[in-house]
């Protein structure tokens, strides 16, 4: 060869084989800023089954899970600092963003997905949504906010002090917090919630059964209630309350020690049942009985709301 | 965020030779360890010791004390810090919550519960499979309480390591819970017979036990 040429080619070997490698990883960069600090950046689309699952987790920043007709996953993720641990197949993807000198900035995932994959996701400070996936979803985050919307089979959430927003799920569903606030429509299924100060508000929701609990957050529900379910709610200082269609069939337990019950019904007391200063304690049946409902607190107020009546309570 | 978030080749005394995270969080389990070889309440009484010893030593993890040391492959899942600290946490509410259902079982005779399940009493999430001896009222307390104390430690000694916003929300938490606890303990004493503030009294405390294993699971630096 030339000695120049070969010279030449040398020279320009590393160029080419970065470029060689770049060509055939297109999907990721990775630079260093003038600062030290690492960014990180994957953007690639590949097929990916119905049914699949993803797993993502970072400690601040967001994730964003979108469902969609395709059969394809489009993942967009990006890190400040750090690093980003993947794995990419076509029934499974998993994102974990670690850090690098024990610095991790703003990380951020969205990806879309085909409707029907399961979705598991843990964040810190990061907020998490998950729209449209249409199945199983299990997300929790320590004080970021959660929304998830458009989940079926089972649905999972907990936060410690973010709020949560949960609409049009079904399945087996449960919420945790510790103060965040949960509101949540369209629910159906059976629901358990636990929360200590965080309060809880169901709107809209056909729910077979509910357990609610919180220490000192107020529990809201406005039906309907179904004539075969059991519904508990229990607090300790929290308000419990409830709104009932006015020709609702119902067997309803009350309990407080020191709050007050109120009831848009009327409460006619039983032999055997108390109501006085302290200790309240009351049984009685709307109509021809059927759903069971229960509100139990310490000094929490109980209320009952009289709702415009329906078509098939009884 | 609880699974290799923490624990990527903590175990590999070479890697944490040059990681300065992994060493932090092996000198941090070190610590944990350490206190809880020194707790009684880790070799708990009654029947209920036997099936939770049973159940962990299928997963080759029968002494808490001995944890830091490097599990088998096919325990790999089990020795990572974070699930360690969980599986450490549960151990405790198993108990507790047994020890709720305990009080709710022995109570039965007086009315006092009876009749109620572990859910119902405040069991929450953990789960009860094995029969336990009756036992007193402050029994069951004093047990909790300790155990309650050992929890208490796995905060203390995760705190600096948490963020401190998160460690004051636990922190307020914590105490509606304690005063959730006096109030219901105060009005049982005035009643002891009322199966309602005896529930109350128990959800309260497993309300407590369920935070502080919560915490327990919240990872470091955050």
């Amino acid at each position: 060869m030339n000695p120049r040429l070969m010279m030449r080619t040398l020279t320009l070997a590393p160029f080419l084989l970065a470029t060689l490698f770049l060509a055939a990883a297109p999907l990721e960069a990775q630079g260093r800023r003038g600062d030290g600090d690492v960014r990180q950046r994957i953007d690639t689309t590949f097929a990916f089954d119905r049914g699949g699952e993803v797993d993502l987790s970072l400690v601040s920043g967001e994730i964003i899970v979108t469902g969609g007709a395709s059969n394809q996953i489009r993942i967009v993720a990006t890190t400040e600092r750090g690093r980003l641990v993947t794995s990419f197949g076509r029934t499974h993807v998993s994102i974990e963003a670690r850090s690098v000198d024990n610095r991790l900035g703003d990380t951020r995932y969205e990806l879309t997905v085909p409707r029907g994959t399961r979705v598991t996701a843990h964040a810190v400070s990061g907020d998490i949504r998950v729209h449209g996936t249409g199945a199983a979803v299990e997300v929790h985050s320590v004080s970021g906010d959660i929304s998830v919307r458009d989940a079926s089979d089972r649905l999972e959430v907990g936060t410690v002090s973010g709020d949560l927003t949960v609409a049009r799920a079904s399945g087996r569903l449960q919420f945790e917090s510790v103060s965040g606030d949960m509101m949540a429509e369209e629910l159906t299924g059976d629901l358990t919630i636990e929360t200590i100060s965080g309060e809880m508000t169901l709107r809209r929701s056909t729910l077979a059964g509910i357990r609610a609990s919180s220490m000192s957050g107020d529990l809201e529900y406005d039906g309907p209630f179904s004539p075969t379910g059991t519904y508990r709610f229990n607090s300790h200082s929290g308000n419990v309350e409830f709104g009932l269609p006015a020709n609702a069939g119902a067997t309803l337990q009350l309990e407080t020690f020191s709050g007050r019950i109120a009831s848009d019904f009327p409460l006619t007391l039983q032999p055997g049942q108390t109501a006085g200063r302290r200790n309240r304690r009351m049984e009685f049946t709307l109509g021809t009985g059927g759903t069971r409902i229960s509100a139990e607190t310490f000094s929490g107020n109980i209320t009952i709301r009289r709702l415009p009546a329906r078509g098939n309570q009884e | 965020m609880t699974r290799d978030h923490l624990d990527h080749d903590v175990a590999d005394e070479s890697h944490r030779a040059s990681c300065a995270e992994c060493t932090a969080v092996w000198t941090e389990l070190e610590g944990i360890s350490a206190q809880a070889a020194r707790l009684p309440l880790l070799t708990p009484s009654r029947d209920l010791w036997a099936g939770i010893e049973t159940r962990l030593a299928r997963h080759g993890m029968t002494d808490l004390s001995a944890s830091v040391a490097p599990r088998p492959a096919a325990s790999r899942w089990l020795a990572r810090p974070a699930v360690r600290l969980a599986v450490a946490a549960s151990l405790l509410v198993a108990v507790s919550a047994g020890i709720t259902w305990t009080y709710a079982k022995s109570s039965a005779p007086q009315a006092s519960a009876t009749g109620r399940s572990i859910e119902e009493l405040g069991g929450n999430r953990a789960a009860v499979t094995t029969v336990v001896q009756p036992a007193s009222l402050d029994e069951t307390v004093a047990t909790m309480d300790h155990e309650i104390a050992a929890l208490r430690l796995l905060l203390d000694e995760r705190r600096e390591r948490l963020d401190p916003r998160t460690v004051s929300v636990l922190e307020a938490n914590m105490q509606l819970i304690d005063k959730a606890i006096a109030e219901s303990k105060a009005a049982l004493e005035a009643d002891p017979s009322s199966r309602f503030l005896a529930a109350q009294y128990a959800r309260a405390y497993a309300s407590k036990i369920t935070l502080l294993r919560d915490v327990a699971t919240i990872p470091a630096g955050t």
